[in-house]
């Protein structure tokens, strides 16, 4: 289904639940009424073009093309970003922590199983914070700042110290991914449940939601993102070249 | 469980196909191709086991060139826009075939790659791999196992590589909860 602006928000809603995330990360709330798609993007003003793009996107990754995004300043794409930032950091990450220990007041005998997972998973923890530290405070700048020299009329090269080339980045998002991986096939292939099997499982389907929503983001950053940066670096270069 | 791809411009037939593929529980995960420069690339970066290929698709280099760069082991099924005799090989599909046909055709070609695939995983960790992921699980690189164990890093790499594909673990301390979790290691044996 092609998500447009005249269908109701509520139908896009329940067609495909995965898209509150994409509601919450535009800081559109709920309670739309009767209300259509472009009625609720103008109260809230988000702009139309932008939700479609974005919620079609990710309701259907054939959709996905980074050259329909040209058209759209890059720091929204950017703000869409870091409030998914937060809520993952804030809140997905943190609940999931907060059910390993739960699991450690339960039981004794595996001690030593939830122990050895809490501290994979603090890991993962340190790694992912770092990542997303780095992105917001050298990658996205930079490009923040490619994009304004862009619109000025001085050519300037911006500042790029300490940031590493896009593809590096490419490798840290597939080792974050690959940590997450391996997470679940220990729970699901090694570990013997230490716990009532609902509260087990309920920390699984999180985990499973956890990888499939970062991927998702990745998806935004790298199909997305990176080759638009990628086009705005080769323009700055033309067009200090012609001076 | 089986990876595809279906190259075909025919966006309603390619669809079909995935829809019915689509009922078989062993198939993972399904790439469609509408364009012929596309086709290698994907291929080359999917890597499926199945290539389900429309006969008028491609142009005679271009399949030898995707012959060349698919896996060895992946089968290649034809699509024919004609109808075919009967009794036609399973990698002989027409888009004018019954639903019937087409089922037993591809439930053949998927018990074909199920049986590749167990030939493959021998889901036990042989001795060696045991001793290998012993000191992997400590966190040694594979220089210092390789000076320690008398073999090369290229062996040392391989058995990481089967290591990996056996338990379904990728990073070194994943692989370290493990062999904790397996009395391969102590935990007092990681500082």
């Amino acid at each position: 289904m092609q998500i447009t602006g005249d269908l109701k928000m509520v139908d896009v809603v329940q067609h495909d639940i995965q898209l509150l995330a994409v509601i919450q990360r535009l800081n559109i709330p709920l309670g739309f009424r009767e209300r259509t798609v472009k009625e609720v993007c103008n109260i809230n003003n988000v702009d139309l073009d932008f939700f479609l793009h974005i919620a079609n996107s990710f309701h259907d990754k054939e959709f996905l093309d980074f050259k329909k995004f040209r058209n759209f300043p890059v720091d929204w794409i950017i703000q869409y970003l870091m409030n998914a930032h937060r809520c993952y950091v804030d809140y997905r990450i943190p609940e999931i922590e907060r059910q390993i220990k739960n699991f450690e007041k339960q039981v004794d005998i595996n001690e030593k199983n939830i122990a050895l997972l809490l501290d994979f998973f603090r890991k993962y923890i340190r790694e992912f914070n770092s990542h997303i530290e780095q992105e917001e405070k050298s990658v996205f700048p930079y490009i923040l700042e490619l994009s304004d020299i862009l619109k000025s009329d001085n050519f300037d090269s911006p500042r790029r110290d300490k940031l590493p080339s896009i593809s590096e980045f490419h490798d840290e998002h597939s080792s974050i991914e690959e940590t997450l991986f391996d997470l679940k096939s220990i729970l699901l292939k090694y570990l013997p449940p230490p716990v009532t099997n609902c509260l087990y499982n309920n920390l699984i389907f999180d985990i499973f939601r956890l990888e499939r929503d970062l991927l998702d983001h990745a998806e935004l950053e790298e199909n997305v993102l990176y080759p638009l940066v990628k086009e705005m670096e080769n323009e700055l270069h033309s067009k200090q070249n012609l001076r | 469980m089986a990876k595809l791809v279906i190259a075909e411009s025919s966006h309603v037939i390619a669809l079909g196909l995935l829809s019915l593929v689509k009922t078989f529980q062993d198939v993972e995960n399904v790439r469609i191709v509408h364009e012929e420069e596309e086709c290698c690339s994907v291929i080359e970066e999917f890597s499926p086991d199945i290539l389900l290929i429309n006969t008028s698709f491609l142009k005679l280099e271009t399949m030898h060139r995707m012959l060349k760069i698919k896996k060895d082991e992946a089968i290649v099924v034809h699509i024919f826009n004609t109808p075919l005799p009967i009794g036609a090989p399973m990698e002989q599909v027409s888009i004018l075939d019954s639903k019937d046909i087409l089922l037993n055709k591809f439930d053949t070609i998927l018990k074909r790659v199920r049986n590749l695939s167990d030939e493959l995983d021998t889901e036990e960790l042989s001795p060696r791999e045991k001793d290998i992921l012993k000191e992997v699980a400590i966190g040694l690189t594979n220089k210092e196992i390789a000076e320690k164990t008398f073999i090369s890093t290229h062996t040392v790499i391989s058995h990481r590589k089967n290591i990996t594909r056996k338990l379904g673990i990728k990073t070194v301390s994943g692989l370290t909860v493990y062999a904790i979790l397996n009395n391969i290691i102590q935990m007092d044996d990681i500082s």
